[in-house]
């Protein structure tokens, strides 16, 4: 399974063969590291989103749907939302649910690498 | 939320590398460069800006903003645009980049200074991030101007960018001027109309999304090349468990 930078995952907190069921903390991510850092190892690096809009802040990038492109295989719905960059994490890719949500917009992908270089002072 | 894409796009026809540099934020050294009929000709054009600038945010609601914003951000625009044209014609491009850097770190410091005081720190930290990716799209652009010409089957593709480029990077040097008119002349902004200016504001991250594609399209990714062997070793999987097991306890909200 390949996995590209700005695809949109459900990602399970735990492993949900083992639980059965979905928990308060499994969210939509988006996979901001590279293709090929994604295509090396069992990881991804990826951002958190929350369709609690009021987090939008300096470098909690708001993205809205219209900076989505949804996809039509997948029955889980996209909604405005803000990118956590401040909560960048490493993924297992057995956690992100598939199909893939969607896709970011190429504006918005590149929008949350300069959250993220601003995150890092990255100047 | 969205009003940022509702006002009607007055675009420019030519690409990313025709752009003149971003140069329309003032600054208090630029006056030490300049002769004196350059600097009489740049305060006429200032002060043309405050009238419009001091207009904004001399409003109480949302609403009125919102509107006075409709009437008078394209004069606000044209108005940087011919501060920016006359600053590449009367000042010599080395000192024009130092003075453009200069007028950024003033402007971060301002904000530093005085902008939790005037704004709130929430507003403050937004304007600090839109100065900053400003000066990061500001360093894009230059590489742009000065980089190779870009070939014929791209150039339609980077004046889509550029169009979308040149409104955004505008709305958002709207709202931050908005910002430092009310610090320049010590007006207050209201509560609601802070809220839209913050809004507006956000612009800035299409901007550099935008700057950033025009990049890519002239020095294009190695993204897709194979990568080197690697081997996922024990150590590899004890820190992306570990990694997961924290994600447990992370302390974000439910989705």
């Amino acid at each position: 399974m390949e996995f590209k930078q700005g695809e949109i995952y459900w990602v399970m907190m735990k492993d949900t063969a083992t639980t059965g069921a979905e928990q308060k903390k499994d969210r939509p991510y988006v996979i901001v590291s590279r293709n090929q850092i994604n295509r090396l190892g069992q990881h991804v690096v990826a951002v958190p989103f929350t369709s609690k809009l009021r987090h939008a802040c300096a470098h909690r990038i708001l993205i809205p749907t219209t900076q989505m492109v949804p996809n039509p295989a997948c029955a889980r719905k996209l909604v405005d939302s803000v990118a956590l960059t401040d909560h960048i994490r490493v993924l297992d890719k057995s956690r992100l649910e598939q199909p893939k949500m969607g896709d970011l917009s190429e504006t918005a992908r590149l929008g949350i690498e300069g959250a993220l270089a601003y995150v890092f002072d990255i100047r | 939320m969205d009003s940022v894409l509702e006002i009607e796009r007055n675009r420019p026809q030519g690409g990313l590398g025709e752009l003149p540099t971003f140069v329309g934020l003032p600054t208090k050294n630029s006056a030490r460069v300049l002769s004196e009929e350059a600097a009489e000709l740049f305060k006429a054009i200032l002060s043309v800006l405050n009238d419009l600038l001091l207009r904004a945010i001399d409003v109480q609601t949302r609403e009125e903003f919102i509107a006075l914003r409709s009437q008078i951000f394209d004069d606000t625009r044209k108005t940087q645009k011919a501060m920016g044209s006359l600053a590449m014609v009367v000042i010599p491009k080395p000192t024009l980049d130092r003075l453009v850097w200069e007028s950024f770190s003033e402007m971060e410091a301002d904000l530093t200074e005085h902008g939790a005081k005037k704004f709130g720190v929430v507003a403050r930290d937004q304007a600090i991030f839109t100065v900053w990716t400003l000066r990061k799209i500001n360093r894009l652009l230059s590489r742009i101007v000065e980089g190779p010409p870009i070939s014929a089957e791209l150039k339609e593709r980077d004046k889509e960018i550029a169009k979308d480029f040149s409104f955004y990077v505008y709305w958002a040097q709207f709202h931050i001027e908005c910002l430092f008119a009310a610090m320049r002349f010590k007006k207050p902004i209201t509560p609601d109309v802070l809220d839209e200016i913050c809004d507006g504001l956000r612009a800035v991250v299409n901007a550099y999304g935008l700057v950033r594609q025009g990049i890519a399209l002239r020095w294009p990714s190695q993204d897709n090349e194979e990568p080197g062997t690697f081997e996922w070793d024990e150590e590899d999987q004890e820190l992306l468990d570990s990694s997961m097991a924290d994600m447990e306890e992370m302390e974000i909200e439910e989705y």
